[in-house]
């Protein structure tokens, strides 16, 4: 377990034929351009197909609940490994039962971004060179954009491009530029006025089709029977009015309260782009600023739901 | 149905309607005292008892907001008071995360409430209830997260009613 950079592909077939894990997770090549897939594999001879680019962008830590029990080997990002502090936290996973392969990144590709970038033109042939993105329009001219500016969001305010409690490393560290961790958006929603926030709310959730993809990412949302499901009692109904997709919204926020990583599984799943990073950062800051816990940093801290301090806020009590 | 309706009425009929979760050991007794104690409050108030402040699921609140109360309150035992020495600890961290929420969401700030009333505080109990229903009266009916309820098209429903005969 040292610190030395290995070949993914080699380190994969390595602890599978050794025995050290059951099965790999990590992603693959798929045949769409700029895109990769999760892939779960339980032979050395597979372990060729394993890929790490800027591409990857899926959280790969829920699938760790469909694997307990086994020897997982997992390829985690800065952001993904926090998730799976919160898991074990949460004590549900062992963490000797997994063996982290760390991979720095510096944030995923987000296609939508590269054809707004384009002015919605056609284009083939993409390819990464570095911090460079290199496309082919149809006229046959190859543009080049640099990678930055065509990442998620939520990778603009990532503070965990490196991993930290990895076991391997299959690239080396990159520079963490000092960020802010919570959306600048935060700060701007909340110096608007009620009727402006409402505005904005109700524009957001009535985009919500309440498809539950949101929750089906999320590596910290795995309740056997979720509350949107449950009929005994049927806490929520799934009708076209706003007001259920506002109730899903607020009860899936309190359920995440000191959990969420803010990793953006869920808004890249989102298929109608409601703008969950402002208010799962709002979440995040006030449980920062209230409770002073950051979700993913430490394995040991007790979560801020779960503890309680003689001296919280009490403002809000009469 | 009723319920929507409530709401259209016109205002100088309209009344708060307000749900409060009262903890079985403090804010419940208290409310107790203040009517024994013969102490007028308004009664725009509906009480539902709970072993607990920490009983109160943040879905109780956020459903009765989307059923179309117009206010709620939740009231529990002074910090260090708990029947079950904890509980309104608990509950303290995650109101105040939902506060928070539902303020920067938009929804109206006194909308939702919360207050600590002890056994022995009829005369706060009557007090906060009078708080809560003027402030609840000063913002009006509740629009915000109210969930619509379906009604037949009044051209369907004459329809339905010639058949009946």
């Amino acid at each position: 377990m040292g610190n030395d950079v290995k070949n993914l592909n080699e380190l994969a077939a390595e602890l599978l034929r050794d025995g050290k894990v059951d099965v790999i997770v990590g992603y693959s090549k798929v045949q769409r351009e700029l895109a990769s897939r999760p892939i779960v594999i339980e032979n050395a001879d597979e372990a060729d197909q394993l890929i790490f680019d800027r591409t990857c962008e899926n959280n790969l830590v829920k699938y760790l609940h469909r694997l307990k029990g086994k020897k997982v080997g997992i390829v985690v990002k800065g952001c993904d490994e926090r998730s799976v502090v919160g898991l074990i936290q949460e004590l549900q996973v062992k963490r000797e039962d997994l063996v982290l392969i760390g991979a720095s990144c510096k944030g995923v590709v987000d296609r939508r971004l590269i054809w707004l970038a384009l002015d919605r033109k056609p284009f083939e042939n993409p390819r990464l060179d570095g911090d460079k993105l290199f496309v082919t329009l149809t006229s046959g001219f190859e543009q080049e954009i640099p990678v930055n500016d065509v990442i998620y969001t939520c990778c603009r305010n990532c503070f965990s491009h490196n991993p930290r409690f990895a076991d391997y490393l299959i690239n080396e560290p990159v520079e963490q530029p000092a960020v802010a961790s919570i959306s600048p958006k935060v700060a701007e929603n909340e110096a608007k006025s009620c009727d402006e926030r409402w505005d904005k709310f109700s524009q957001e959730m009535d985009k919500c089709i309440m498809c539950f993809a949101c929750r089906n990412v999320c590596p910290a949302c795995y309740c056997e029977t979720c509350f949107t499901e449950a009929t005994k009692p049927r806490w929520m109904s799934k009708t076209d009015d706003p007001a259920d997709a506002m109730f899903f919204h607020f009860t899936r926020l309190q359920h995440l309260a000191g959990r969420c990583t803010g990793c953006g599984a869920c808004e890249r799943a989102c298929p109608v782009e409601v703008d969950l990073r402002l208010y799962n950062d709002k979440l995040r800051k006030d449980v920062n600023e209230m409770f002073d816990f950051i979700a993913g940093d430490d394995p040991e801290a007790k979560q801020p739901l779960s503890c309680y301090c003689l001296e919280d806020n009490n403002d809000i009590f009469k | 149905m009723s319920e929507t309706k409530n709401n259209t009425k016109k205002a100088d009929q309209w009344e708060p309607r307000i749900l409060a979760f009262l903890c079985n050991w403090c804010s419940y007794a208290g409310a107790d005292l203040a009517g024994v104690a013969r102490i007028q409050y308004p009664p725009n108030v509906r009480v539902i008892r709970v072993p607990c402040s920490g009983r109160v699921n943040p879905m109780f609140i956020l459903r009765a907001l989307q059923q179309g109360l117009d206010g709620v309150l939740v009231s529990g035992c002074h910090p260090g008071d708990c029947h079950y020495i904890t509980g309104n600890y608990f509950a303290r961290r995650r109101f105040v995360l939902l506060k928070q929420m539902l303020d920067y969401c938009g929804i109206e700030d006194g909308r939702v409430q919360f207050s600590w009333v002890s056994a022995s505080e009829g005369q706060k109990f009557a007090d906060v209830i009078t708080e809560v229903t003027e402030s609840v009266r000063a913002l009006g009916p509740a629009t915000r997260m109210v969930k619509e309820l379906w009604t037949l098209p009044d051209d369907l429903l004459m329809e339905f009613e010639s058949q009946e005969g």
